[in-house]
């Protein structure tokens, strides 16, 4: 299989270990990544909180070049990229107006349209892969967190279902773990609020942690670069707002999937976590015993 | 040579204001074959009818153009006093010189000049037009009314009672619809089952009703006064006539789990069962699905206790055949389910239930007494939230419409709730309270006053569960918009209202109309509500959109009154604007080559095959015949026909070849 | 909810509460300006200058470090075509400047 790959700039820099388990599961699973040529940053939330035409032009740019270099999918692993993209090109796409000015702009013709994938998409298309070549069981229990730009707006985005979505619980299934029900699934991690009002982001993520330890799962597990960051990098603010300590880990679905398919954990970026990645192992004894 | 008589009429100044009358009327007495013409004020008036009656008896007049305002205004009234005048109504036409001319042209020669047109190319059709009589088609004086609900019930009451003979159809095992499963009814608060079971046990004991419950309406062929319905009495596999209703059987049956319907799934009923036990008729059914002994063919247990040996096994489906010469259409809705609902849970969760759940909850001989209890756990719910319009008035992710009934039963079901839980709190969320009714806007103001009701303005935009309870997050937008959480321990939801489950399959079955959502299509939505517009099929009740029970009671009783109308004469006159095929002297027979485009471009279905025989019965040709009592006059047939083999009565070829080479 | 920003910077009332969060999209967007993809480390330098919070955050940046989280120099890519976008959208909006 041959996928385009956008990592976007998080996964080169703070979310380094998303990245690094993308790829190294990625090549366990026989999958080729052909990066976007000089690809740049989509604008992420600052392009289009300030201004809409720049907003759909740093996207458009990386469509067009993908779809130069025959990249007819690009797979883009972090959630606010795949939904830039996406949403840009759906709004082009919905008007000729549009789409010439931000082709004047860009100054590169957009090309056919570019399938991209989230890394979810990706995973679920692997199934079958994943399937043969899983190790060791990853036998724990989890809370899957959807954050926000995965499955809203339902009708552009369409996938998974908006208010309580599945396919990140099925894929931890599928890896041998057990998901819990929570109702903090969907709600929002504050984004990119982290830096300008960290007490906010503290006060969302106390919300979403204090479920997720409610519902006795023993990690969150998270497919997008700004939700780990919000929940793990900032898990001092969550204290402050919970007034307790809370030590629940945040783990990248890719990160779940590289587990359970025997990667080295060094190799899946775990050791760059704020957070300690400690699974209790009596734990997953107890859930293989059991199972 | 024609005799014809103009007369046009100056409408006040509606005609006259515009259109130069003397001079059409001037213009007129020269035409060919026109042999009196004159202009008058008001020809509707009992003078202008004067003045026509005596013009046709003095002038022994053949034909008759009135020209005046639209011939949807007052064509009957002048064809009456045409035929009073001995003039066969038929040969009276009308110039439309009020809506085609004088309203949508300023006054000047052009607009006068125009109306003589007008008049001329009448003048030329009424020429060739022919005397025509009625259709008398005959009436058969059953009525087949479908859905056995409050609306059922009462139309075929009220149509019984008028001598004629009705036949209800059921689908459930019994009749009574929802307004049995009902705990009390606003606004005065009476008990459901205590006002419809006396009407239940009328329709059973009725001489003139025959109740056909457990079956459904296979098909329907015929037309007005004469229709042929096809009913599957489904089998009960228990023998009705030789059931005492003893009971025994639906209390021994080893199948205990199956989720009882009529109680919305909060108790279970077992295999063999009767729906409640107010049932009409008090006999039980097999639900062979979910029976042992139809599924592994052992047990036997119903037929070995059963006291008067009632229960067959090999019972089979019976289909009858009836005559009917009307039908009502009284099939009632259905309700929005929770799942429906994706910030509220899917569905997923026991405490969050909808309406009519509320309902079993509330009443009396409801699985929990009438105590409201949390299905979860069975605890008393301390809190209740309720919530409005929930999928009605919802463009985006539900239905459009305003469901109607639900402002007034959620703030009876409030209502309801404080008056069992005295130290309970009820939460109403609404958008808009919708009480127009009688005594509607004093009960929901009672909620609020004497019972204690608080209503917040604003949507609920989240429920989630925590801890056992259930987080409503909403907004009160007259308290500043600020959002609020409330924990409650139930959440009801007045799901919106949609049409009963397998309408649109009826409504194709029947050939009437309706809408995107599935409601039933009134023939007019102002001044034919009961009427659908396939003549002889009427409507009453929530199948045609959502109501209450005194709206669809009264429109049951309309609908009756419309179906006793139709029974009154033994004959149904029709107008005789219909097509007909031409037959001649053989050898032709006739013009038509038996291609019968005409009767796949006929809407109506009124198009039939008819053989033309030899003395020995041998079929020489089979041509196309139009069955009168449905044929709507549409022409369409007229058009398709390569052959021009087929006309329209009233609308012939030449006659409308003449007015258009008349312009 | 993106159009009701555009537009409070547009006709310039943007609520001086906000002065952060907009110095933070401004400081962000800078370094895409200047560098085709994010510099995290200069972004948050700017987000600092422009808001006076000299030493918010302070303690995170030698973990970051640590962690392998935070360059100290910005990656490479085409910036000429960065700076081109920029530099085309904000001709469109002032013709003439």
């Amino acid at each position: 299989m041959r996928l385009g790959y956008y990592p976007g700039c998080s996964l080169l820099g703070s979310s380094r270990d998303f990245g690094e388990s993308v790829e190294a599961v990625a090549g366990a699973l026989g999958v080729e990544l052909f990066e976007v040529p000089r690809w740049n940053c989509c604008g992420a939330s600052s392009a289009h909180a300030m201004d809409r035409l720049l907003a759909l032009a740093l996207p458009a740019t990386v469509l067009a070049t993908a779809a130069r270099a025959n990249l007819g999918e690009v797979l883009a692993p972090c959630a606010s990229c795949y939904h830039r993209l996406v949403v840009a090109q759906h709004e082009i796409a919905g008007s000729p107006e549009l789409k010439r000015k931000v082709e004047q702009v860009i100054d590169i013709p957009m090309g056919p349209p570019v399938r991209v994938l989230n890394i979810l998409e990706f995973l679920e298309r692997c199934a079958d892969r994943i399937a043969s070549k899983v190790k060791q069981p990853f036998a724990h229990t989890v809370a899957c967190y959807y954050g926000c730009l995965l499955v809203r707006p339902s009708k552009i985005v369409a996938f998974d279902r908006s208010e309580d979505p599945v396919s990140m619980d099925r894929l931890v299934v599928q890896v041998g773990g057990k998901t819990v029900e929570w109702s903090s699934k969907t709600e929002c991690c504050g984004a990119a609020l982290s830096i300008p009002r960290t007490p906010v982001v503290g006060r969302l993520g106390a919300k979403i942690v204090g479920d997720a330890v409610a519902a006795n799962a023993e990690a969150i597990v998270v497919a997008c670069p700004m939700c780990h960051s919000n929940l793990d990098m900032r898990r001092v603010s969550i204290e402050e707002a919970l007034g307790r300590k809370v030590s629940i880990p945040v783990l990248f679905i890719t990160q779940v999937v590289g587990l359970a398919l025997g990667l080295p954990p060094r190799a899946l970026g775990l050791e760059r976590h704020f957070v300690e990645v400690k699974l209790p192992a009596e734990a997953a004894m107890r859930a293989s015993a059991a199972s | 040579m024609s005799r014809i008589g103009v007369f046009v009429c100056h409408c006040g100044e509606n005609i006259a204001g515009t259109v130069d009358c003397a001079v059409v009327a001037e213009a007129a007495r020269s035409l060919r074959g026109v042999v009196h013409s004159v202009d008058y004020k008001y020809m509707c008036s009992d003078p202008g009818q004067k003045l026509l009656k005596e013009a046709i008896r003095d002038k022994n007049l053949d034909g008759v153009v009135v020209a005046a305002c639209s011939p949807r205004m007052h064509e009957p009234t002048f064809r009456a006093a045409a035929e009073e005048a001995g003039l066969n109504a038929y040969q009276c036409e009308m110039a439309n010189l009020r809506e085609h001319c004088s309203w949508v042209h300023a006054k000047g020669e052009a607009t006068t000049a125009k109306a003589i047109d007008l008049v001329r190319i009448q003048v030329e059709k009424v020429k060739r037009n022919a005397p025509l009589r009625p259709i008398r088609v005959p009436v058969a004086r059953t009525a087949l009314v479908l859905g056995g609900g409050i609306a059922g019930i009462q139309a075929a009451l009220d149509i019984a009672n008028a001598g004629n003979q009705v036949i209800l159809v059921e689908r459930s095992p019994s009749i009574g619809g929802h307004m049995s499963q009902l705990s009390e009814t606003f606004p005065t608060l009476d008990c459901s089952q205590c006002i419809l079971t006396p009407r239940m046990v009328e329709v059973a004991r009725h001489p003139q009703i025959t109740l056909y419950t457990y079956a459904e309406l296979e098909r329907l062929d015929g037309f007005i006064g004469n229709f042929k319905a096809t009913i599957r009495k489904r089998a009960r596999k228990v023998d009705e006539k030789i059931c005492n209703g003893c009971g025994v059987c639906t209390q021994k049956c080893p199948v205990k789990k199956i989720p009882d319907e009529f109680n919305e799934g909060l108790s279970m009923r077992r295999a063999i069962y009767v729906p409640f036990p107010q049932a009409v008729p008090n006999r039980p059914v097999i639900d062979t699905a979910n029976c042992t002994f139809f599924k592994s063919g052992k047990c036997r247990a119903c037929e070995k206790l059963c006291t008067a040996k009632a229960i067959r096994f090999d019972q089979q489906d019976e289909v009858v055949t009836r005559e009917v010469g009307a039908v009502v259409l009284a099939t009632g809705f259905r309700t929005m389910g929770t799942n429906q609902f994706p910030e509220y849970g899917y569905g997923r969760y026991p405490d969050l239930i909808d309406g009519l759940k509320f309902e079993r909850l509330a009443s009396a001989s409801g699985p929990t007494s009438g105590a409201i209890k949390r299905p979860s756990d069975g605890k008393i719910p301390e809190t209740v939230v309720f919530i409005a319009c929930a999928g009605s008035r919802d463009e985006q992710k539900g239905v459009s419409y305003c469901s109607k009934i639900c402002c007034m039963y959620t703030a009876k079901h409030a209502m309801l709730y404080r008056h069992k839980v005295h130290g309970g709190k009820a939460y109403v969320f609404y958008m808009d309270v919708r009480a127009a009714g009688k005594n509607y806007d004093e009960f929901v103001r009672r909620a609020v006053e004497e019972d204690g009701v608080k209503y917040l303005r604003g949507r609920v935009s989240r429920v989630y569960p925590d801890k056992g309870q259930l987080v409503v997050k909403g907004v009160d937008t007259l308290l500043g918009g600020e959002p609020l959480e409330i924990r409650a321990d139930m959440v009801v939801l007045a799901t919106a209202v949609q049409a009963q489950h397998g309408s649109e399959e009826l409504a194709q079955k029947l050939h009437v109309a309706y809408d995107k959502y599935r409601f039933f299509a009134e023939a007019h939505p102002k001044l034919r509500p009961v009427e659908t517009n396939t003549a002889g099929i009427f409507l009453a009740g929530a199948c045609q959109s959502p109501r209450d029970i005194p709206e669809s009671v009264a429109q049951a009783s309309g609908a009756a009154a419309k179906v006793c109308g139709l029974f009154s004469r033994p004959e149904l006159a029709r107008e005789p604007i219909v097509a007909v095929v031409d037959r001649q002297p053989p050898p032709v027979f006739s013009h038509c080559v038996g291609c019968f485009l005409c009767r796949s471009a006929c809407p109506y279905q009124a198009i039939e095959e008819e053989a033309i025989r030899t003395r020995n019965g041998e079929i020489i040709r089979t041509v196309a015949h139009v069955n009168a009592g449905l044929c709507q006059g549409c022409g369409t047939c007229v058009a398709t026909c390569r052959t021009k083999a087929i006309d329209l009565q009233g609308f012939t070829n030449e006659q409308v070849f003449a007015e258009v080479v008349a312009i | 909810m993106d159009f009701l920003r555009q537009e409070a910077l547009a006709v310039d009332t943007v609520s001086p509460d906000a002065s952060d969060i907009v110095a933070f999209h401004r400081a962000f967007l800078g370094s895409i300006e200047r560098h085709g993809r994010l510099f995290e480390l200069g972004t948050v330098l700017g987000y600092k200058l422009r808001t006076g919070h000299l030493l918010q955050d302070a303690a995170l940046a030698p973990s970051m470090i640590r962690r392998g989280k935070l360059g100290a120099l910005p990656h490479r890519t085409d910036r000429q075509a960065a700076a081109g976008i920029f530099a085309r959208v904000r001709a469109l909006k002032e013709p003439g400047k």
